[in-house]
């Protein structure tokens, strides 16, 4: 916890957006803990996980979104029958809150 | 509106005394108007809510529900109607927040730098605590025994504990290299919030330290806390599998799991394997 607060101080001090995408809920077989954190940084790095691949691709997806208009927003990802074929055996739904956060004042549209 | 800014600064001033608060987010609402999706209060125990958040009782709500979440550590989603009950995502009317904890990095100390003292570290580290090592003898309290340990401390037992403070996320091993060592730093963690006394010893020897400690004038209360003999029965031998069992039963109470078998042993297709 310590380094996910350092690792936003650090990043929004210097005049940069961060996505944060924090799990709020989920049921089912995902493996993913209420509370898992991620960040997500502007050079397209990362800190923490919400649980890997079966829904990593959706929330950086929806995480860049974040960066680019400073919204902070909800996602819930439908893992139901995500059976690939490259060995991913995830179900349920996963709910995951991102966050914008930056130094600058928030500019609502 | 909460200044993020500002609100980082104090989950990060918070973390350094070691002190939990909450952060309440808003996840998502229906049917009422409460501003936007974030941030959008911090909840202090004796402080409360920091920033108004929606009607009052809401706010009400959302400030008790943050106290049970910053007691139980355990973060919640929770859904309330205008008024402040309790709602679900079906309902016409409801807002949906988040209560986050914010709280310290678990600690594992282990009392006592010995054979099973090693492996211990390196599985506190993997499990992401903040790993202390303490042993008078400074040949076996080293770096170089304990490379992914936090602290290593080269120093009497009784000394370190008059100083070193226990909290709440302080898990504690006692597997000094003498029983007696054992007791002695027992003692001092009795009265200490500490959530896992573990401590090394066959069923006798905890017996005869209960028993002696119990004389002194300890009630059973104070025993709570104590998990001896330690670990979970896996039916470790070996230092390694020894810190596993040890390592299993501090996941267990943190996690509140069984401690048994997860597997389907009667597994046949077409039966829900008789559960």
């Amino acid at each position: 916890m310590e380094e996910y607060f350092r690792q936003i101080a650090a990043r929004t001090a210097g005049g940069e957006r961060v996505a944060s995408a924090v799990v709020v809920s989920s049921r089912g077989s995902t493996p993913q803990d209420i509370g898992a954190r991620m960040l997500f940084f502007r050079d397209g790095s990362t800190w923490g996980t919400v649980g890997g691949g079966c829904v990593e691709a959706d929330v950086r997806a929806e995480a860049i979104r974040v960066l680019a208009d400073g919204r902070s927003r909800a996602l819930e990802i439908d893992l139901i029958d995500d059976i690939k074929g490259e060995g991913d055996v995830c179900g349920g739904t996963l709910e995951v809150l991102l966050e914008s956060w930056s130094d600058a004042p928030l500019i609502r549209p | 509106m909460i200044d993020r800014a500002a609100a980082v600064a104090a989950a990060q001033e918070a973390l350094a005394r070691r002190s939990a608060i909450v952060f309440v987010h808003l996840v998502g609402a229906r049917g009422i108007e409460v501003g936007g999706i974030g941030l959008r209060a911090i909840y202090e125990s004796g402080a409360g809510l920091s920033h108004a958040v929606a009607t009052p009782g809401i706010d009400e709500a959302l400030a008790r529900e943050a106290a049970g979440v910053l007691a139980s550590g355990h973060p919640r989603a929770v859904n309330l109607g205008a008024d402040g009950t309790p709602a679900t995502r079906r309902d016409r009317v409801y807002a949906r927040f988040l209560l986050d904890p914010i709280v310290a990095t678990p600690r594992l100390l282990i009392v006592g730098a010995g054979h099973i003292a090693v492996p211990l570290a390196r599985l506190a580290s993997v499990l992401e605590f903040e790993t202390i090592v303490v042993d008078e003898r400074a040949d076996f309290a080293n770096r170089e025994r304990f490379p992914t340990a936090d602290e290593v401390h080269a120093r009497p037992f009784d000394e370190f504990l008059d100083e070193f403070e226990v909290d709440e996320r302080t898990h504690v091993v006692l597997v000094t290299r003498a029983h007696r060592f054992d007791e002695l730093a027992l003692r001092r963690l009795l009265g200490s919030p500490a959530p896992y006394i573990g401590m090394i010893g066959s069923r006798r020897r905890v017996h005869i330290v209960y028993g002696t400690l119990l004389a002194e004038g300890y009630g059973p209360e104070h025993f709570s806390k104590v998990y001896a003999p330690i670990g979970l029965d896996i039916g470790a031998r070996t230092p390694a599998e020894i810190a596993i069992a040890i390592a299993a039963e501090i996941v267990d109470l943190r996690r509140q799991g069984k401690g048994r078998r997860l597997s389907l042993r009667e597994f046949r297709p077409g039966t829900d394997g008789g559960r």
